[in-house]
């Protein structure tokens, strides 16, 4: 069997068991996720190593399922989804030990197996090459977060996930559509159905509509919405403060860790690929959506009273960096945006697993009843600290390696969109900064406790303190993979785009 | 070009024993005490001492031999088919005389750290966030790319905001560290733009390799990016309108100030122009304005200084206006003068800082100079040493400020720029004026103030007379080399800024000197005669000029509440409105279509079994006239 199905089916087969699992049996619950979700990261790790620096598609494996509507079990995997692959499986890890200290008392069990097949919907979208089978496991990331929000999540958290799904699902549907539409079109074309990405991809100047024809775009919009919505990119974002804010830390952990990520890799490998000449024609207002989500979500974390919300309007801000960086399209900007993407994860990540620290001992996440914690707790406040520079893209730390890129990539491609977007260097320091001096420093606002940061929770913040020292200081083990990727994805899918010189399109 | 492995340990010591000290400070918070002070400080002091002997060993080479550079090649950083980025290290004769000075003077602060925060909790934290400091700002200056450049640049922000911030339970003075950090970041976006488009245009990060192509770039996109760099260098180094970080960033141990916001880090901005120089000779119109902002910003902090009460505030406001002379210097094209002046000024103003500090320590806490006084025969070595530095910065020759402030001002009168040469006179006057006003009201006549004073303590004596002696003798590094002598500093920084040799009658020079010392002699004269010999505290000044100056031109008022609260309250309402009115409305409205729309289409449904009947026949024929329009085409078209 192909390493990268183990990789799907070992998470989602140890999910369905815990799932089964009778309640006597709960004290295995533990040890059966976590080793489930270790051996994952461990096979993870040995498919790196078996990798090589060639940009294409590896470790392809295609079963046929249903052939005559050209649907297949088709998986591979490049340079780019390696990473996102890594971030899963350790993502998946660190959130169950965390978990066991922070998480559920309650039906543990069904929380872990969701986790579990959660991780098996990411996989199983990174890997998949065939469209009905990247949508399948799409809509199976969608089914445990559902429950994981609505059965453990805060106060609010009915309405809030409710609200999710509903925005999802909405865009899942469109990309259905879009999906099924492009396949019989191309059909109708050549005579074969088929949901292979890379046909497809060969296919599309067979379509009866040119580049600049409507259809196209509104095609292309069709299937991006659905990861714009995902990211979220502006203005799709609503669902994203009440989420995060009222999901338990964990889930937050991986929704704005690894799902999050799950709309740029959409729009990476799927959307911009096949419709590059919609990208062309549309750059300038998704260009500005990117930069307005960029400005609008950090003053909008300016004005937060409450730190989980304004985290997450942090998160939404750098999304909008990084949706400016896939719309440079090249080589620098896209090298750029795939180290964001693990940046992204592995700063906001830890923020939010040390935000719910704080929420599950003092059960407030209101600023202004924190206040002076660093007096107390001077690890907790470096971890802080740590996480919050390498978020605002302090050099030396992962941020600022892949904000540069991001920002080199869209100088070349717009100088005056670049010039909005490096706002964020002022406006990201000014929220962060204004977030720890209010919730870090000054007076201590109530006799709180301090807590020591128990083992278990060190064991799931310290990777995460690493890689952002890690991947800022040395980046070669990632970019070696990443860049051959990103030329291939460039040079094998952007015949329209070629005419045009990197440095050449001004559209300030 | 040649390898140097002393060069990487330069700036490894000083990380290393951050690491230490910090890894120590984490450990130790919850116990009752921690490693012993000296301990520390001995891991701490010997940091800086080990890279200032290491990089006076590298730059006795460089005495003999003018066309040496050292250099080490750390790694590669990011490496693409777009480019390849490797981080090294080059010592050349500009930033080994950079790092020597840091080096040196920041042992010396060291030393003196150990004395003023004996006894405070966060000892080891202070000592780990201070050599932290000290890597990050050997990294700024030895970097051989402008990428590396920045990248110490922001980690000394970072450093500097958790210094100011050090005593953060202090909510005033969190704040500051704040404020430096965001004011800083407005400069920082200024360069990272710069950057940016510099590589664009010359496909290369290195400075030699962008100043082999930086010929090529058209004159109006140099401009640019010597502008967009230009704002990066006001930021830290505080020029107008971003100076507004500085006097707040006082909030700080006084060490940090005398080390970060006076000899070291504040003068980066001014490096980094020196080092851009190629770039910036280029662009007549950006060093123009560079001679612009710092005359403003040299005038503007000097009037400032003049109503200070606090002795650190007098100090930051004359550092903002000396920062001012050296923007005027680099701005003119005289880019050994305008380092010259960074080199002095590293030393009376460290000397002055640390005096203040002194001070501050043996008066318990009191910064307010109308409660000092009297202190020259209780304080005896604080008082020389600020004496001396007094004199230098007031440029009386033959102390050092003497030298590199004339140097500047000839520079000046030499492009023809009598406007800028005079505004930089008045505001020599004006710097003697508030600097002798400062040393009168500390020193002179009789003690007026409450608190105990204590002796010094001599591990504060020896950097303070260290640094004095530095304060006489640096000038002497300089001669003017206009009457013929020995300009020893222009001499070795030639290979890198380029020789700048004015032609003018010893005359002339000598004149200008002569009017220069006469106004920082007018000035001295004026403090002894207001403040001499006063007996009590001198009541605050009156007038709508001194409220202009108290209210500090308004800057803070302006950037409080013309940016920072409507940004906060955009920020907020931009919640309530964009999010939930706007967005959150338009969603609701999709809602409430839905709704309607399902309310017609219930009306269909009202349970009459004949009626569903009905639907269901016509749906049958519907379903027939398809099929038979479809296969057999034509049948209706009869």
């Amino acid at each position: 069997m192909n390493i990268l199905s183990i990789l799907i089916f070992l998470p989602l087969v140890a999910g369905v068991l815990l799932m089964l699992m009778p309640d006597r049996r709960s004290q295995w619950v533990k040890p059966i996720a976590l080793g489930a979700a270790a051996a994952n990261l461990v096979l993870a790790c040995w498919t790196w190593s078996q990798m090589s620096t060639v940009g294409s598609m590896q470790l392809v494996s295609k079963l046929d399922w249903i052939p005559q509507w050209g649907i297949a079990y088709h998986i591979g995997i490049d340079g780019i989804s390696i990473f996102l692959v890594l971030l899963t499986t350790l993502f998946s890890v660190l959130a169950m030990l965390y978990a066991l200290r922070n998480g559920p008392e309650e039906e543990s069990g069904r929380f872990y197996a969701l986790l579990l097949i959660l991780a098996a919907g990411m996989i199983g979208t990174v890997l998949s090459i065939n469209l009905i089978l990247f949508y399948l496991f799409w809509e199976l990331m969608l089914i445990p977060m559902y429950f994981l929000i609505g059965r453990w999540g805060g106060a609010g958290r009915i309405r809030a996930v409710t609200h999710f799904v509903i925005y999802t699902m909405t865009g899942s549907l469109v990309l259905l559509f879009s999906m099924i539409y492009l396949a019989v079109q191309v059909e109708a074309r050549t005579g074969t159905l088929s949901f292979d990405l890379p046909y497809l991809m060969s296919m599309m100047n067979q379509l009866p509509f040119d580049n600049s024809s409507w259809v196209r775009h509104a095609l292309f919009i069709g299937f991006a919405l659905a990861f714009f919505i995902k990211m979220p990119i502006f203005p799709f974002h609503t669902w994203l403060p009440d989420t995060y804010a009222e999901a338990p830390a964990v889930v937050t952990f991986m929704l704005s860790g690894v799902m999050a990520k799950m709309g740029v890799y959409g729009l990476l490998r799927v959307a911009i690929p096949l419709f590059p000449g919609s990208l062309e024609a549309l750059i300038i207002p998704l260009s500005t959506l990117a930069v307005i989500g960029i400005i609008y979500g950090a003053l909008l974390a300016l004005g937060q009273t409450d730190l989980k919300r304004l985290i997450a309007y942090s998160s939404f801000s750098h999304m909008g960096l990084i949706a400016l960086g896939l719309f440079s399209w090249n080589a620098t900007a896209l090298n750029g945006v795939t180290y964001h993407i693990m940046n992204h994860a592995v700063a906001t990540g830890c923020l939010f697993l040390l935000v719910g620290l704080i929420e599950k001992h003092y059960g407030t996440t209101e600023i202004k009843e924190l206040g002076g914690l660093a007096a107390k707790m001077p690890v907790f406040a470096t971890l802080f600290l740590l996480s919050s520079f390498a978020s605002i893209g302090v050099p030396l730390l992962n941020g600022f390696v892949g904000e540069f890129m991001i920002l080199l990539g869209s100088a070349a491609r717009s100088p005056f969109f670049t010039f909005l977007a490096a706002l964020t260097l002022i406006l990201s320091a000014g929220y962060m900064l204004n977030l720890i001096q209010r919730f870090l420093f000054g007076p201590l606002v109530l006799s709180h406790v301090p807590f020591q940061i128990k083992l278990t929770d060190g064991l799931a913040l310290a990777p995460l303190c690493v890689l952002m020292v890690l991947m800022g200081v040395y980046t070669t083990p990632f970019i070696k993979y990443i860049s051959p990727a990103v030329q291939h994805t460039l040079t094998h899918y952007q015949a329209p785009l070629q005419v045009q010189a990197p440095a050449g399109g001004n559209h300030g | 070009m040649q390898i140097s492995y002393l060069l990487p340990l330069i700036l490894f010591v000083p990380l290393f024993s951050a690491l230490l000290l910090g890894i120590a400070a984490l450990m130790s918070h919850d116990k009752e005490e921690g490693l012993s002070e000296s301990l520390i400080g001995i891991l701490a002091v010997g940091a800086p001492a080990v890279s200032a002997v290491f990089t006076l060993i590298l730059l006795a080479q460089q005495l003999t031999q003018p066309e040496l550079i050292w250099q080490f090649t750390l790694g590669t950083w990011i490496r693409i088919p777009a480019f390849e980025l490797n981080m090294g290290l080059r010592m050349d004769h500009l930033s080994g005389l950079m790092t020597a000075m840091i080096t040196f003077i920041g042992t010396l602060i060291h030393l003196f750290s150990v004395a003023y925060m004996r006894k405070d909790r966060g000892f080891a934290r202070y000592f780990a966030y201070l050599n932290l400091f000290f890597a990050a700002m050997l990294l700024l200056i030895l970097s051989d790319n402008i990428v590396g450049l920045f990248m110490g640049w922001e980690g000394v922000g970072v450093c500097s905001y958790l210094l100011i911030g050090f005593w953060f339970k202090d909510f005033a003075k969190a704040q500051a560290g704040t404020k430096a950090f965001v004011v800083n970041r407005v400069g920082d976006f200024g360069f990272m733009l710069g950057i940016l488009f510099l590589f664009l245009e010359t496909r290369a990060f290195s400075f030699d390799q962008i100043q082999a192509a930086s010929s090529s770039i058209s004159p109006a996109m140099l401009s640019i990016i010597g502008i967009l760099l230009l704002i990066g260098a006001m930021g830290k180094s505080a020029q107008i309108p971003l100076h507004v970080w500085l006097p707040d960033a006082m909030a700080g141990p006084t060490p940090v100030s005398a080390l970060i916001h006076a000899a070291t880090m504040v003068t980066a901005g001014v490096y980094m122009i020196a080092r851009m120089n190629f770039l910036y000779s280029q662009t007549p119109s950006v060093s123009f304005f560079i001679v612009l902002m710092g005359a403003l910003t040299a005038f503007v902090a000097a009037t400032i200084a003049l109503v200070q009460t606090d002795i650190k505030k007098v100090l930051a406001y004359s550092t903002v206006s000396q920062l001012g002379y050296m923007f005027m210097g680099v701005g003119a094209g005289a880019y050994a003068a305008g380092v010259f002046h960074v080199f002095t000024h590293a030393f009376f103003k460290a000397a002055l800082f640390l005096g203040a500090g002194a001070i501050i320590h043996c008066l318990h806490h009191e910064q307010d100079l109308r409660k000092m006084g009297g202190l020259r025969k209780r304080l005896p070595v604080t008082h020389f040493a600020m004496l001396v530095s007094c004199l230098a910065i007031s440029g009386i020759p033959p102390f050092a400020g003497f030298f590199s402030k004339d140097e500047i001002l000839f520079s000046l009168w030499d492009k023809g720029l009598y406007a800028f040469w005079a505004l930089g006179l008045v505001t020599a006057g004006l710097t003697a004026f508030y600097m002798f006003r400062l040393y009168f009201l500390a020193f002179g006549s009789d003690y007026r103030g409450t608190h105990e004073v204590d002796s010094e303590p001599s591990l504060m004596k020896l950097p303070l007379l260290l640094l004095a002696a530095g304060a006489i003798l640096t000038g002497f590094l300089g001669l003017p080399a206009t009457l013929g002598l020995p300009n020893w500093f222009e001499h070795f920084m030639a290979p890198v800024v380029g020789g700048h040799h004015p032609e003018a009658s010893v005359a002339l020079v000598l004149g200008l000197m002569g009017v220069s010392v006469l106004a920082a002699v007018i000035g001295i004269g004026v403090a002894r005669q207001r403040y001499g010999s006063i007996t009590e505290a001198p009541a605050l000044a009156k007038g709508p000029l001194a409220e202009v100056l108290y209210q500090k031109y308004g800057f803070d008022l302006l950037y409080e509440e013309g940016i920072v609260r409507p940004l906060k309250i955009i920020g907020y309402y931009g919640w309530q409105i964009g999010d939930r009115a706007l967005i959150g409305g338009a969603i609701q409205f999709g809602q409430w279509v839905y709704k309607v729309v399902s309310l017609f289409a219930r009306q269909l449904h009202f349970g009459n079994v004949r009626a569903y009947g009905h639907y269901l026949i016509i749906g049958l024929f519907i379903l027939f006239y398809l099929y038979f329009a479809l296969h057999f085409p034509g049948v209706f078209s009869l």
